[in-house]
């Protein structure tokens, strides 16, 4: 169980790697932490003639904080933003994600913008920065674009990233005030990848209903906003929605038919209600950014 | 030789929580497995293997710039390695020659084809992505009914059917007592397929030393002498040409307890070759091609009287054993003895039972702690709680009623093991007070109806063969009747002291407690006693660490070969201090009279360096025992455990509260140690019982071959255990000692599938089928609700 | 066939400049290059973490991390780890049975390590949930989570805040 061979590439800026990748584009990898590539490589799923490095690239660690939000180098460690050595503009929310990432170990090496890019939906940063309306920075040889992450995750293993681009951040707009979230994973073991993963968001608008956005992980190939959950919620201003009462709404939002469900699909559809559920239960009560 | 024949005194001896010798290498990085191994020249292997379950091999393409001598197929292989054959007495066996690399056909995915030579694995491994093999598919055999199918495809094309054995017996008369009885309930039960997982995956090094004519072979297996013959014998060679070594193991658990075709192919191969090869098998190899656990299918039928009493049991049972019979167990190891082990703890008088195994386009079944015994305990221990149901007796309570009493002792079951020693309702009353029966009752009790979980208290019993000879291994059918073991004392020059062995310690401390042994015998610090294992050219004959059996048969012929050399040492002694040595004892490393005292070191010195000076003993300083038990029957060991549940009705999940178990493994040999192999049996049982499935999809492709999809227990999934310890010796052994290797896996899954039906009793689910996933348990409470009768219309004749 | 790569980097506390095909691996350079064979490999998959060694004082897998990328980096693995928290935690370790086959050891020492560096005292579940990304198949955990509790004790709580 032994990667194919490949050339590497270890370029020390972004614009020396977007040259690369725009001169290897036919068959090229860009690796930083490498915690969802080098699994596949080792066990030959993956095997790309040139790998790009970009671990070596001190830009791609910068993060720019603004009165709008901040902006994280694509590069950042999940461990980072778990102990918050990056400033955490979701009110504790990227922080609480970031410690639910796989191991230890794989959070002092997996990077976001590896895992935007891996577009895996049961993990935790698409969902999480779906629902916090995330921007993708990519760069090539043509230049910087920016893409919403709702545009960017195209399906499993599938984004909006042309052959030679380059994720260099992700932009994330600071959290509304007047703002609470929850967040819950479900998973068979701790660092599991989610069965299921949904994110809350209760804006208090001043009207009589605050506005809701829920956003589910690991139902679709992309985390899927629930809208008909939020219409759901917006008639119960309590959010005392039980599991029972969601999985009729989510069922609409994911486009399942209960009727011809095998067992199998009737419980994970339970298992996302259930998620959504405790999500809304968690909202306001994690602890938020120091 | 018995218990009464341990001595006290000893500080290091019988039953001191002794710290482990293995320790201190392995906790700095400093053991040495078989991918450690550096040798001049070394090559490593890859396999080619089958991707799919079952095909037939059309050709097989070589690219035509591979190094000659680089890829070696079926073909290749045939003329210098004979197939192994696992062959059986049990009346209408049908053998499966195993290949060595495919010929003909494939049939499972993970099946060697071709196996390829390069500098380094990778090397290999691009060297085999390059073979092209043509193969036609067939249509698999994949489960039960498909493979019991009157259409069903053929794993092995000159059978008629796909069953490897059926075997039967009928004792005592079901029939009468099933019209008597109070009571009858029918339950069907499936155990899933899981794999073993030693951390360390396998790994053979072979290399042909030109200068001895030897052939030396690495490997990581608990049978090196086993190895060693089927080497010479395949590959029709003299024994002595063969030397089989299996350094430092990163765990076994019954998977590398069986001859396997890429021993026998990297050793012919290395026959050939001027430079060493080693293979270490992958994680994906490991979970394809090492040999796979249980898969077992339960009908049982039970009848008991209105006060509890068993009357009698009906047992179908259906093992699916894969595609080949693997040496020396066969593919009934675990059907023959799961029928053996229906009855369990229990007298009963009336059994009947039939058993199928069958041939499927899996990978080949094989060992793994507790064999066919976790599954038999699942069966046997739900059903006995449905019938306390049924009678609204509690479960603990149902067991005591039920159980062998001491008085009983020795007891011979109705399936003919003889149960030699204990008390077998205390370990259900301990193990009841331990885990607090009462106070979660209470608990479980005061759980509101509106609440999304619920708590369930289940208990699972066994009494389990450990250490049994030759006669047990013959009854099953096995070529080769396991039962002896040897070992080798010296005191060297130094007065020093060697123990020699023939099983081979990985993982269970043996290199600790066999030196506890002679610590006993001699009074010396352990740490001062080397002890030899896994090396048939440093070893004396053994047949390997499985079965429980080590403790037992090394200790055993240990301490025969301890007590031996005691004898010579006091007569020596006796003539350097000029007393009667009948007179003499050990102490602190010295004989010691009334007179005087001669350390080890001094008597070794002048005897060995000046033998004329101890005139009247004969020449030699060592001595080899071999062990064989005069009672061949084994002894028994058995527990009770008791599994504390919180089941969540929303998704199903199930997490453990509480575990507690009550064991008997006779003497203790080291505490510290018995208790690790306790838990690490109850962490494995826990994997079988929630987490641990090869899910196969219907055409026979595993579904579940990486640590990414297939889920181990760890450090969050293991409550802290609850350990009581009772201490019947048995009759039949050395110090009394029984075995403890297996139990621990034993009853996890019976235990916890009736603390999870305990829980949701009054939803009407049961918890009949492992793992016990949320999927499974959410399904059974949906379908439950869903018709409240489904319960008895499944499950036939309640009555 | 791509080159051969060259790096310096220090590993246990020595200058080291490697050789190595590009698709190595750090387990692979450590094991197959520099003889420290104390780094297993039970998986190749970053789930087992058998293979968890420091690199610039942060636990990674080195299953999963190139050996490439690790120029410069500064690497300990289980042969070196040194200190009292480390001898203590050895010590633990063999007291309440931690260990059996010892293959899973030095990902356990390392990671456990890392655990008690952090000076923070810990719960029992603290200590579970941290060693969840580190499986042994022989032990059941209960031996491993009281000898950590047990240096954590002796080595956190006892030397008071």
């Amino acid at each position: 169980m032994k990667p194919a061979n490949f050339a590497y590439h270890r370029p020390g800026t972004c614009t020396e790697a977007a040259d690369l990748l725009y001169r290897l584009r036919d068959d090229v990898k860009v690796i930083a932490g490498g915690q969802s590539l080098l699994p596949l490589m080792n066990m030959r799923l993956a095997e790309p003639a040139h790998l790009v490095d970009v671990s070596a690239v001190p830009e791609l660690r910068r993060t720019d904080l603004t009165a709008e939000g901040a902006t994280y180098g694509a590069a950042t460690t999940h461990m980072m933003f778990e102990h918050q050595l990056v400033p955490d503009v979701a009110d504790g929310l990227l922080s609480h994600a970031a410690r639910g990432i796989g191991y230890r170990a794989i959070r002092n090496r997996g990077t976001v913008g590896g895992s935007l890019a891996h577009s895996d939906s049961s993990a935790e940063w698409p969902t999480v920065m779906s629902a916090l309306g995330a921007t993708v920075h990519a760069l090539s040889v043509r230049g910087e674009r920016r893409i919403p992450v709702t545009e960017f995750l195209l399906g499993f293993f599938s984004t909006a990233l042309a052959d030679d681009e380059l994720i260099t951040a992700v932009s994330v707009p600071r959290i509304a005030p007047g703002t609470q979230w929850g967040m819950y994973k479900m998973a068979r073991k701790p660092g599991e990848f989610a069965d299921s993963l949904a994110v809350v968001q209760v804006r208090d608008t001043g009207a009589s209903t605050p506005a809701v956005s829920v956003w589910l992980g690991a139902a679709k190939d992309v985390p899927l906003r629930l809208k008909h959950v939020e219409k759901a919620l917006a008639d119960r201003p309590d959010r005392s929605l039980l599991p029972a009462d969601l999985s009729g709404p989510l069922a609409a939002d994911i486009g399942a038919d209960t009727a011809t469900a095998s067992p199998h699909d009737r419980h994970a559809l339970q298992l996302h209600a259930v998620t959504v559920h405790r999500a809304l239960m968690a909202v306001g009560k994690a602890p938020h950014a120091a | 030789m018995n218990a009464a024949g341990s001595n006290p005194a000893r500080r290091n001896g019988i039953g001191a929580r002794t710290p482990r010798r293995e320790d201190a290498r392995h906790l700095s990085g400093r053991g040495r497995f078989v991918a450690d191994m550096k040798l001049p020249g070394l090559r490593e292997v890859a396999f080619v293997r089958s991707q799919v379950p079952h095909g037939r091999i059309r050709g097989i393409t070589v690219p035509a710039d591979a190094e000659p001598g680089s890829v070696w197929t079926g073909t290749d292989l045939a003329p210098i390695a004979e197939p192994l054959t696992a062959t059986s007495t049990l009346e209408g066996f049908r053998a499966a020659p195993l290949p060595h690399l495919a010929v003909e056909k494939v049939r499972y995915v993970g099946e060697p084809i071709a196996m390829v030579i390069a500098s380094a694995r990778a090397e290999a491994e691009d060297l085999a992505a390059r073979i092209i093999v043509d193969i036609e598919p067939l249509p698999a055999a994949v489960d039960f009914t498909g493979a019991l199918a009157q259409d069903a495809p053929l794993v092995h094309d000159d059978w008629p059917d796909n069953v490897y054995a059926t075997t039967s017996g009928d004792i005592g008369d079901v029939d009468a007592v099933a019209h008597d009885a109070a009571v009858t309930v029918t339950r069907e039960y499936t155990m899933n397929r899981q794999a073993v997982v030693p951390l360390e995956t396998r790994g053979v090094m072979a290399q042909h030393d030109q200068t001895s004519g030897q052939l030396v072979v690495h490997s990581s297996t608990q049978t090196p002498h086993m190895i060693r013959d089927m080497i010479a014998i395949l590959l029709g060679v003299e024994a002595r040409q063969v030397r089989v070594i299996a350094p430092d193991m990163g765990g076994g658990f019954g998977t590398k307890c069986s001859v396997y075709p890429e021993e026998i192919a990297l050793a012919a191969v290395a026959m050939r070759l001027p430079y060493p090869i080693r293979w270490v098998e992958d994680r994906w190899e490991a979970m394809v091609s090492s040999t796979q656990a249980r898969d077992h299918h339960y009908r049982i039928t039970a009848h008991a009287a209105a006060d509890g009493t068993l009357l009698g049991v009906e047992a179908d049972i259906l093992v699916n054993a894969g595609a080949y019979s693997v040496h020396p167990w066969t593919a009934t190891m675990d059907a023959t003895m799961s029928a053996a082990m229906i009855p369990g703890p229990y007298r009963l008088s009336n059994y009947r039972f039939r058993t199928r195994s069958v041939a499927t386009n899996k990978t080949p079944l094989g060992p793994y702690r507790g064999v066919a015994r976790p599954g038999a305990c699942l069966a046997i221990e739900r059903t006995l709680d449905e019938l306390a149901h049924a009678l609204g007796i509690e479960p603990n309570e149902m067991r005591i009623r039920n159980m062998v009493r001491p008085e009983d002792m020795p007891y011979t079951s109705v399936a003919k093991k003889v149960y030699d020693s204990g008390d077998y309702p205390e370990a259900v009353r301990r193990v009841s007070a331990l885990i607090g029966h009462d106070a979660w009752r209470k608990q479980q009790q005061d759980v509101s109806d509106g609440a999304r979980h619920r708590i369930g208290i289940g208990y699972g019993s066994f009494t389990e063969q450990t250490a049994h000879g030759c006669i047990e291994w013959a009854s099953r059918g096995l070529a080769i009747t396991i039962g002896t073991e040897g070992a080798r004392l010296e005191m060297d020059s130094s007065g020093g002291l060697t123990l020699s062995v023939g099983i081979k310690s990985h993982g269970q401390g043996a290199e600790t407690t066999l030196a506890q042994v002679v610590s006993e015998v001699f009074d010396v610090d352990p740490a001062l006693v080397t002890v030899v294992h896994g090396d048939t050219a440093l070893t004396p004959r053994g047949d390997g660490t499985f079965a429980s059996r080590s403790m037992v048969m090394a200790g055993g012929a240990t301490y025969g070969a301890a007590q031996q050399l005691a004898g010579k040492v006091l007569r020596i002694g006796g003539v350097l201090l000029g007393e009667d040595p009948k007179k003499l004892r050990f102490k602190d490393g010295a004989v010691v009279g009334r007179t005087g005292s001669v350390t080890y070191r001094e008597l070794a010195k002048e005897f060995l360096f000046t033998p004329d000076h101890v005139p009247g003993v004969e020449a030699g300083l060592e001595v080899s025992f071999y062990y064989r038990p005069d009672t061949q029957t084994g002894a028994f060991t058995y527990a009770s455990h008791a599994a504390v549940v919180s089941v969540d009705l929303d998704t199903g999940a199930v997490s453990l509260l509480d575990y507690a178990v009550v064991e008997d493994c006779g003497t203790v040999v080291n505490p510290l140690i018995v208790d690790g192999q306790i838990t690490g049996g109850i962490a494995q049982g826990i994997g079988t019982a929630l987490l641990e499935e090869l899910v196969y999809d219907p055409d026979g492709q595993p579904k579940s071959t990486s640590f990414l999809d297939y889920l181990l227990p760890g450090a969050t999934e293991v409550p802290m255990i609850k350990i009581g310890h009772m201490q019947t010796p048995s009759p039949h052994t050395v110090f009394g000692v029984k075995g403890a290797g297996e139990g621990g896996a034993i009853a996890p899954p019976a235990a916890i599938a009736n603390a999870v039906t305990d829980a949701l009793r009054a939803f009407g689910a049961e918890a009949n089928e492992t793992p016990m996933t949320p999927v499974r348990i959410w399904t059974a409470l949906q379908d439950a609700q869903a018709s409240p009768v489904r319960g008895a219309a499944m499950t036939g004749t309640d009555r | 066939m791509p080159h051969d790569l060259t790096i310096a980097l220090r590993v246990n506390g020595r200058k080291t400049e490697a050789t190595f095909p590009a698709r190595t691996t750090l387990a692979d350079l450590l094991r197959d290059r520099l003889g420290l064979t104390g780094t297993h490999l039970g998986c190749e998959q970053g789930v087992c973490g058998a293979c968890t060694v420091f690199v610039d004082d942060l636990p990674v897998r080195a299953c999963l991390t190139l050996a490439a990328a690790c120029e410069g980096a500064e690497v300990v693995t289980v042969e070196a780890l040194e200190g009292p928290d480390v001898e203590a935690l050895r010590a633990d370790f063999s007291r309440e049975g931690a260990l059996q086959c010892g293959f899973c050891t030095p990902g356990m020492l390392i990671t456990a390590c890392d655990l008690v560096r952090r000076r923070e005292p810990l719960a029992r579940e603290e200590i579970q949930e941290a060693m969840a990304g580190n499986i042994c198949r022989c032990t059941g955990y209960n031996g491993i989570v009281r000898a950590i509790e047990k240096t954590v004790d002796a080595r956190i709580c006892a030397e008071g805040p």
